[in-house]
């Protein structure tokens, strides 16, 4: 009897795939994504980064990671210098400044080689997101650091973040990143109590970090989308195949709002109705006594002064520079005497209150004129080399009451 | 897919096994990477995040 003849491909299971060379193609993929993603994630990637605008942030659907931003700090910041990281919001992101007029920018010029100033600030975004988390995760790698944050009067801050920038939240507090503290444990807590319909979201992050811890996707299509070529749409550029193009070829959209050509964009009469209401609004929080003096709430007191107490650990507090945000004169004027001396109230108030529970704070804007704004509350470039102007000294102050030039 | 099977029948034996084993690794790269880029995507929130600014 003749040997059977040898055959190819033998009877198989998996048709000419063979699983066994198959697998060691999945595992050396995966393995070698997950450390391109790691060398990644310690690699800055943008350089002359100036501030994440709307095209490489969550508005343009590009969510940079705690590492990302991370690496942005180690690339620019040397050991001997005194990291400034500015967080907060639209105001100090710089809109109605262009990249090259940014009032982080005129604040890094003010204060010289000694320090050294990263914009960090977001769109909408609270004191505690962002930039924030940065400098809390990066503490002992930089220990002299200043924080400047920046929130509107009488509005309390949670602790954790808030919208679309509690991902990187996320990131540091389930990636052990931060520091313990008991208030923010507890605000998360009670956040995931009174909120069930944002258990599973959260658990769907923390499985999502938990991945990536492992395989670090994100910094690796990040880095791809940043590059090379555009991985997810973005919700501020035409879709296919524009969408394609990486990031890194798209300019800084933010526009010099003292250009004439935006004047009438300033204080549109169709806004008027609505950015009056939020002047007023803040009435809301007061009662004014007979002799005419405007008096904040009780409740509005202790919640206010609860919040920003817990906002940041007890020994970041100190480094934490908090700025409350004034509004344009060009809607102050239209408010009563009574009205703004109410306005004006807030500011004391909520300085004195940041104030009381352990922050540097202070206000500005009071003084501007309708020129440094670039509507209500954005400062045009005028406004900001203003306000880098009052916070430089500040910052230096600051600095040397912490003992960083020891 | 035939054309790949009859390629595979015409072949020597032993280059048939070494472009089979190739071609799997080739597959298994590719899972790997579009398995990646699936867990990016999944970690990405489905609703845009429009800012309005107040």
């Amino acid at each position: 009897m003749n040997p059977p003849t040898p055959h190819f491909p033998p009877p198989a299971r998996y048709g000419w795939i063979r699983p066994r060379w198959f697998l060691i193609g999945l595992a050396v993929g995966l393995g070698s994504l997950a450390w391109s993603g790691w060398k990644i994630s310690r690699t800055d990637y943008h350089p002359g980064f100036t501030r994440f605008h709307s095209l490489i942030s969550p508005e343009g659907n590009y969510y940079p990671t705690l590492d990302e931003m991370c690496a942005i700090v180690r690339a620019k910041c040397r050991p001997d210098q005194i990291l400034v990281i500015v967080g907060g919001n639209s105001i100090l992101l710089g809109v109605w400044q262009r990249g090259e007029d940014i009032w982080s920018k005129r604040l890094q010029e003010l204060l010289g080689d000694r320090f050294c100033v990263i914009n960090f600030a977001f769109r909408g975004g609270s004191p505690t997101d962002g930039g924030a988390v940065v400098a809390e995760a990066l503490r002992r790698e930089f220990p002299r650091q200043i924080l400047i944050i920046n929130e509107a009067p009488v509005t309390n801050v949670e602790s954790f973040g808030h919208g679309p920038y509690r991902y990187i939240f996320w990131q540091a507090y389930f990636g052990g990143k931060l520091m313990d503290a008991a208030p923010r444990e507890k605000q998360v807590r009670e956040y995931l109590r009174d909120n069930p319909d944002q258990r599973l979201p959260v658990l769907e992050t923390r499985i999502s970090i938990w991945f990536d811890s492992a395989l670090h996707y994100h910094d690796f299509w990040n880095w791809i989308t940043f590059k090379y070529f555009g991985t997810v749409p973005s919700y501020r550029e035409e879709y296919f195949p524009h969408f394609l193009r990486p990031r890194r070829v798209y300019p800084d959209p933010e526009v010099d709002g003292t250009d004439p050509v935006y004047l009438e964009h300033h204080y549109p009469v169709s806004a008027l109705d609505a950015e009056m209401r939020i002047m007023r609004g803040l009435s809301a929080f007061y009662h004014r006594e007979a002799d005419g003096r405007w008096v904040l709430s009780e409740r509005s007191t202790s919640d206010l002064a609860m919040y920003s107490n817990e906002a940041f650990p007890a020994p970041l507090k100190r480094r934490t520079l908090v700025l409350i945000s004034g509004n344009s004169p060009y809607y102050r004027r239209l408010l009563t005497e009574g009205e703004r001396a109410m306005v004006r109230q807030t500011f004391v108030d909520t300085v004195g209150i940041w104030r009381r529970v352990g922050y540097p704070a202070m206000d500005y804007g009071w003084d501007y004129n309708a020129d440094d704004f670039g509507d209500r509350t954005h400062l045009t470039k005028l406004g900001g080399w203003k306000l880098a102007a009052q916070v430089a000294p500040e910052v230096s102050a600051l600095a040397e009451r912490l003992g960083y030039f020891r | 897919m035939k054309t790949l099977k009859s390629l595979f029948a015409q072949m020597p034996p032993p280059y048939a096994r070494i472009l089979a084993a190739a071609l799997s690794l080739a597959a298994g790269l590719a899972v790997a990477l579009v398995f990646d880029y699936l867990l990016y995507r999944i970690g990405l929130p489905s609703k845009p995040f429009i800012y309005v600014s107040f």
